[in-house]
């Protein structure tokens, strides 16, 4: 029984499992249908993903708004530790701005930004790097207010001065929190960066599904949304890995 | 040849937020001593916490072994950094301290060796491991070369090897480094294991009922076997807390057990 469920938990085994149901039902039980392509249209289609639709730069800007992101959000959260762990104007600015998403859908900013920059392709990335850093600093300045003070008064006892306390051992005691919900933002920054490409309709991969839905394309909205999600599982293996590399601690 | 007795702690008037009002103390010991502050509820931890400046709300007078003294505080809970290795936790404090350290008599590798982590200077604590812990807090308090080291309840949750390996450690380590401990603790045998002096805390507000010499007290009791003396004196420490109408005596002794 576990081990069934230990195979269901794999993200991408998972996603094989559907696709093997979907060769199975949509090639040859419902050959007819107007709810998911046929397998064999699908790979047929593979080559006018990459001409017509243009997928290789279109992919590449997408990913790299992602990953130029979380990078300048990450170093930006690094370099301003100290003053987003102590109490002072800036760390209560962004938490307010924080929870603001309890009630503003942060998709409505972005459709602001696509008002005022329409055709440029850098708005996108401020957006995108503006959300996560605010996510992140949000998160962590919450976080600290429910921190167990061990740590802390340890180091106090210690002669450690209060500056040291903020940035070294504070903001390694929230780190593995911060490794956890980077699963959610990365997920999160996906969906305002589909949203955002949707409405802006210039580049990315956004651009790619409002247009085949534009041309009635089943099947590359379906072999893109396919490449998205195999995109986010991998992104989240790679991000596991490389703060399972610097965040051993619990 | 007589020891000679000195005071390491006096505090007089002390106020605090609904614990403390108008309390005093004195701790009048020998050398190197160890001396714990027997209390059922949180008001001894408090007290540490005061005494280790990590608490600032309160008002009156402590004074520490004349004034020059560093006091090092260990919390309850584990405390050191799992994000540094043995060396680099002791490192960080050496590096990172406001105490005016004289860095070239600090032998990182000495105090590593003093607290039976000789090996381990490259591991990572790990979070259950509650007695590893503790020796690298009690290697970093070393590290700042101090007067006294507070300890508050550190040994609730291990185990009793542990424990008992830990207590002897604790004795070699104060008489080896010139340094006082001063324990609050709420088991009575780990008290009467460890201690020169102990002091009877009751809660409300903070108050000494008694103060038991255990050098006076095994004297007393020298007729006696090792454990009828042990029955003796803890008798002696429950009859003196039900005296004073301290209720939750047997929940905690029981918790200890």
């Amino acid at each position: 029984m576990s081990n069934k469920n230990t195979f269901f938990r794999k993200p991408f085994t998972l996603i094989l499992f559907f696709l093997l149901i979907w060769v199975v039902l949509f090639q040859f039980v419902f050959v007819q249908n107007n709810f998911l392509p046929k397998p064999l249209i699908v790979y047929n289609s593979f080559s006018d993903l990459v001409n017509v639709y243009q997928l290789p730069s279109n992919f590449f800007f997408s990913v790299g708004a992602i990953a130029f992101s979380l990078l300048i959000s990450v170093i930006l959260l690094y370099f301003l530790r100290y003053y987003l762990l102590t109490r002072n104007f800036i760390s209560e600015f962004l938490l307010s701005i924080y929870k603001l998403k309890y009630f503003i859908p942060v998709i409505l900013i972005g459709i602001f930004f696509i008002f005022w920059f329409p055709h440029s392709i850098y708005a996108e990335y401020i957006f995108l790097t503006i959300s996560s850093f605010i996510y992140l600093s949000g998160l962590m300045i919450k976080a600290k207010e429910g921190l167990e003070n061990e740590y802390v008064i340890a180091a106090k006892s210690l002669g450690i001065n209060s500056r040291k306390i903020y940035a070294e051992i504070e903001f390694k005691q929230l780190l593995p929190l911060l490794k956890d919900s980077f699963t959610t933002l990365h997920l999160n920054l996906w969906g305002l960066l589909i949203a955002y490409e949707y409405i802006q309709h210039t580049w990315g991969l956004g651009t790619i599904i409002n247009n085949s839905i534009q041309y009635r394309d089943l099947s590359t909205l379906f072999s893109i949304s396919l490449l998205i999600c195999l995109t986010i599982i991998s992104g989240n293996y790679i991000l596991k890995f490389i703060f399972n590399r610097f965040i051993h601690w619990e | 040849m007589k020891e000679e007795i000195k005071k390491i702690l006096k505090i007089s008037g002390l106020k605090s937020d609904d614990i403390f009002e108008n309390f005093n103390m004195e701790i009048e010991t020998g050398q190197n001593s160890i001396n714990c502050i027997l209390c059922f509820d949180g008001s001894a931890s408090a007290l540490l916490k005061i005494i280790g400046n990590v608490e600032d709300n309160f008002q009156g007078d402590i004074k520490i072994n004349n004034g020059n003294s560093i006091v090092v505080y260990i919390p309850t809970k584990a405390s050191s950094f799992p994000w540094l290795n043995v060396e680099e936790n002791i490192k960080f404090v050496v590096d990172n301290s406001n105490f005016h350290l004289s860095n070239s008599n600090i032998q990182i590798q000495n105090i590593i060796d003093s607290v039976g982590l000789t090996g381990y200077e490259k591991h990572f604590p790990d979070n259950r491991s509650l007695g590893f812990r503790f020796r690298i807090s009690l290697a970093r308090a070393l590290a700042v070369q101090p007067t006294i080291i507070l300890i508050d309840n550190s040994f609730n949750n291990m185990d009793d090897e542990t424990k008992f390996e830990l207590y002897d450690l604790l004795k070699e380590i104060s008489s080896n480094y010139n340094v006082s401990i001063l324990l609050a603790s709420a088991d009575i045998n780990e008290a009467i294991y460890l201690s020169e002096n102990i002091y009877l805390m009751k809660g409300e507000k903070g108050k000494i009922i008694d103060q038991i010499n255990l050098k006076e007290e095994w004297g007393k009791l020298s007729e006696e076997n090792n454990s009828n003396r042990q029955i003796k004196l803890k008798e002696k420490i429950l009859k003196s807390f039900l005296l004073n109408d301290v209720n939750n005596i047997l929940k905690s002794q029981t918790r200890g057990k």
